[in-house]
């Protein structure tokens, strides 16, 4: 078993599941980051722009926004619960991230048909591009969500307490993610 | 200052003047395109900045528990 995966590692001061999410965090804000640095380049070097609001389907957006949030306090909700009560919590936040998915395809679907598409222009290309991988983030948060819950009573109160201390962590940050897409893409 | 090091020099100080027109620093400064390159540096910078600002924080306090045990 790889050592300080429940108790705190006297030299970081925290267990190796938190040192490991935070650095991957770190290289996912990096990623994410190129994103958006192109974005900025993109936007401001464009001779016109159009607003999301008259592209992209606003409704859905703020119920996907919705939908994350209470996604993502479930998975806090999770955290110094107990056993049965992480379980309840993980399967909700799971169904939550499938609703957000359901609804992004919806919206992908209805944009495809209207000829939304990636090669319209760049606006829609860099839509694509973010939502797409933002919806892959969630569909990765779905799979940790439910290998955690399934997993829940094998591995014991203190390593899930730490996979959801994990996954509480990521899924803020998916949510962070969301909510820069979202005033970047639909609100302005 | 030893020879080796008075070459690079000459060398730097010789292609000093070719640098002046590079084009991405000199030559688009009014286009929507240099403000585009700036805008995107500026955020890949900050980005950058704030992971950079975590692993300091991190070492920082790694180097305090250190000093108190």
């Amino acid at each position: 078993m790889i050592p300080y995966t429940t108790e705190r590692r006297p030299d970081t001061g925290v267990t190796n599941v938190t040192l490991g999410i935070w650095l991957f965090l770190a290289s996912e804000v990096m990623l994410f980051g190129a994103l958006f640095s192109a974005y900025a380049l993109l936007r401001t070097s464009a001779a016109s722009w159009p607003s999301g609001r008259d592209v992209l389907n606003l409704p859905i957006g703020w119920a996907n926004t919705l939908v994350l949030i209470l996604m993502t306090t479930s998975i806090w909700r999770a955290r110094g619960a107990s056993l049965a009560g992480v379980r309840r919590w993980l399967a909700i936040g799971s169904l939550l991230a499938l609703v957000f998915l359901v609804l992004k395809s919806i919206d992908y679907s209805t944009e495809i048909r209207h000829g939304i598409v990636p090669s319209l222009n760049t606006f829609v290309a860099m839509y694509f591009t973010l939502t797409g991988l933002h919806a892959l983030h969630v569909i990765g948060g779905l799979i940790a969500n439910l290998w955690a819950a399934i997993g829940a009573r094998a591995a014991g109160d203190a390593l899930t307490a730490g996979r959801v201390h994990a996954l509480s962590l990521y899924w803020m940050f998916v949510d962070a993610v969301w909510l820069v897409i979202f005033v970047l893409l639909y609100l302005s | 200052m030893t020879r080796g090091s008075l070459t690079t020099l000459a060398i730097w100080l010789a292609a000093a003047a070719g640098l002046h027109a590079c084009p991405v620093c000199f030559q688009m400064d009014d286009s929507a395109v240099g403000a585009g390159v700036r805008a995107g540096v500026v955020v890949l910078l900050g980005v950058t900045a704030v992971v950079l600002g975590g692993f300091v924080k991190f070492a920082v306090r790694v180097a305090k528990k250190d000093r108190h045990t």
